[in-house]
């Protein structure tokens, strides 16, 4: 099985504190891992320098073999990595299909000439794209919101388009950055399914992270631990939740 | 105080006709708004710019004899010229002049524009020195350049820019129909009716294509954005383009209506255009457009009642009373929403 994302001794320092500290990553193909911690681990911190938000200092990201480190995102974005955001981050004042449109903005090629003269090609290739939101809107349960202004949806609601926008890319790999953030345990237990089912149906490799170790538990091939970004602990879920190390992290030393 | 209905009527439709103008000019400032939240005081010179290359091009056409042989692809032409001449000034400047001060402080790229407006001025009106200059320059002896072009090269830097104030060809005559009293000229329906018709296919353009969701993306949130596989930069540059070719219609509209153009001329349609953006609601399309055509007549309306020389009191009247109670101007919710 091959390799689709590696980082070796990744480090990301702010003004001194360490964020993320010689983080070493393998993920092989169509796997879920997960990368938990407890809050301000530096986990968001890890995401944000795969996807080019933040240049490490140090340490190498390779993705399918090519090099990530001074790539800018938008690139990132193209060659297949997409993500979603702890907090939401969908376009508020666009509908929700519009949403998805964007999210497939790479995979279209009409531009400006195209915008402006609308050869027959672009017309299609619109109307192919359009059909394909509106499946992908299917199937996250979006079917009737086609038109709904994304600021306008319930809260369950954006979480699921943001992760439909995030498909649209084609995406070899696929990082959630707490898509359960703010759910009550049944609709958890909801998106957990609904990851597993997607990383099937769209072969993905999927990085997740998540703050609520539980969360993980059932739908992880292997769980990465992050404490004051270092990477503490690593291993199947059985593993490292009976890591001593790791149950000192999320529950502090005890007293004694 | 009696209303005199015809002359009220001719100004309601010059009214109309100015409104054109600023619309045009104005979603150049409010789709530059939109993505870089900065206000481009440059975008009255590249107006000014493309009336200056639509004249430059209307000269060579006129020498190739075009005008005679088919006027309608001439005059087409001509709107092009003056459009690229503009859509290249605006592109460069947003490449040289803001680009470089995205991250800088928001004060920074406004008194960068602030600059580059005069800059543009001044490139403009002294044109024709810069060109005998430079075909001057010699290197041991030997001119820089062939001595045949010198001549050529000179005479067209001489016909594009300068000091003096440059006439417009009258193609657009005072010809017309007549509605009871009052007339109605041709070149004020093509106007108005162009006008409409480019700001529909703006319009269209935002809204449904793929380059329109991505400007529009761009502005609501850059980040996510970029992550969507979208070229910040691309579509920044684009916009600019897009802005900057209206703003070069409506330069060329404006030669053509009022025969005189000079460098100086963008100042007061420019500031004009501006007030109209933040009226309609700056970032605003829709609101641009609206904006224009409510300032355009608002100046119709208010010559009825005051004196001529009042003009841009109401218009300036105008921007002062929209800042103070709405500033987010008539359509400016959605900015509102996008600011929080």
């Amino acid at each position: 099985m091959s390799i689709v994302l590696e980082t070796r001794q990744v480090t990301k320092n702010f003004g001194g504190l360490m964020a993320v500290n010689r983080v070493d990553l393998v993920v092989p193909e169509r796997a879920i891992a997960s990368v938990i911690g407890p809050n301000g681990a530096g986990k968001t911190t890890f995401f944000n320098c795969v996807s080019g938000f933040y240049t490490p200092e140090e340490g190498q990201i390779e993705f399918q073999g090519q090099s990530l480190v001074g790539v800018p995102p938008y690139q990132i974005a193209r060659a297949g990595i997409a993500r979603t955001y702890q907090n939401i981050r969908l376009f508020p004042a666009m509908t929700a299909l519009e949403n998805i449109l964007v999210g497939r903005h790479s995979r279209l090629k009409t531009g400006l000439i195209g915008a402006i003269v609308r050869p027959s090609a672009a017309v299609r290739e619109e109307q192919t794209a359009s059909q394909y939101a509106l499946e992908l809107l299917d199937l996250v349960g979006l079917m009737g919101e086609a038109n709904t202004l994304a600021r306008n949806l319930p809260y369950g609601d954006q979480r699921r388009l943001e992760v439909a926008r995030a498909l649209a890319n084609d995406p070899t790999l696929l990082m959630l950055d707490e898509p359960t953030a703010g759910m009550n345990p049944q609709e958890t237990r909801d998106m957990m399914a609904f990851i597993l089912r997607i990383r099937d149906e769209f072969s993905l490799t999927i990085l997740l992270i998540e703050h609520d170790m539980r969360v993980v538990m059932g739908v992880s091939d292997q769980v990465s631990v992050l404490d004051y970004g270092v990477k503490i602990a690593e291993g199947t879920p059985a593993e490292v939740q009976a890591n001593p190390i790791v149950i000192e992290a999320y529950l502090g030393r005890p007293t004694e | 105080m009696s209303i005199n209905w015809p002359v009220f009527a001719d100004q309601l439709i010059n009214g109309l006709t100015v409104g054109s103008f600023y619309a045009l000019i104005a979603l150049g400032y409010t789709m530059v708004y939109g993505v870089l939240l900065m206000i481009n005081f440059a975008h009255s010179e590249i107006f000014m710019v493309g009336a200056y290359s639509g004249l430059f091009t209307m000269n060579r056409l006129a020498e190739m004899g075009l005008y005679e042989t088919s006027p309608a692809l001439a005059i087409l032409l001509t709107f092009l010229g003056g459009a690229i001449g503009a859509a290249l000034t605006g592109v460069t400047l947003e490449r040289l002049a803001y680009r470089p001060l995205r991250k800088a402080t928001r004060l920074a790229p406004l008194i960068s524009a602030i600059g580059a407006s005069f800059f543009l001025q001044e490139l403009v009106r002294l044109l024709p020195t810069i060109g005998k200059a430079v075909m001057g320059i010699r290197l041991g002896g030997q001119s820089l350049f062939p001595v045949n072009w010198q001549q050529s090269i000179i005479k067209l830097m001489d016909d594009f820019g300068g000091s003096k104030v440059k006439i417009y060809p009258g193609i657009m005559t005072t010809a017309g129909f007549d509605i009871g009293d009052i007339h109605v000229r041709y070149s004020q329906v093509v106007i108005l009716v162009s006008s409409l018709l480019i700001m529909a296919a703006l319009y269209l353009l935002v809204r449904y294509t793929r380059l329109g969701k991505a400007m529009r993306a761009v502005a609501e949130d850059k980040e996510a954005a970029a992550l969507m596989g979208i070229d910040i930069n691309q579509i920044i540059s684009r916009t600019f383009l897009i802005g900057s070719m209206l703003a070069g219609v409506a330069g060329v509209m404006m030669g053509m209506y009022y025969l005189q153009i000079r460098t100086t001329m963008g100042f007061v349609p420019g500031i004009k255009a501006f007030t109209a953006a933040v009226l309609g609601g700056i970032g605003n399309i829709p609101g641009a457009m609206l904006g224009g055509y409510v300032l355009g007549l608002a100046e119709a309306i208010g010559l009825q009642f005051l004196p001529a020389v009042y003009k841009d009191v109401v218009a300036f009247g105008i921007l002062v009373l929209i800042l103070i109670f709405k500033p987010t101007g008539i359509l400016g919710e959605v900015v509102a929403q996008k600011k929080l």
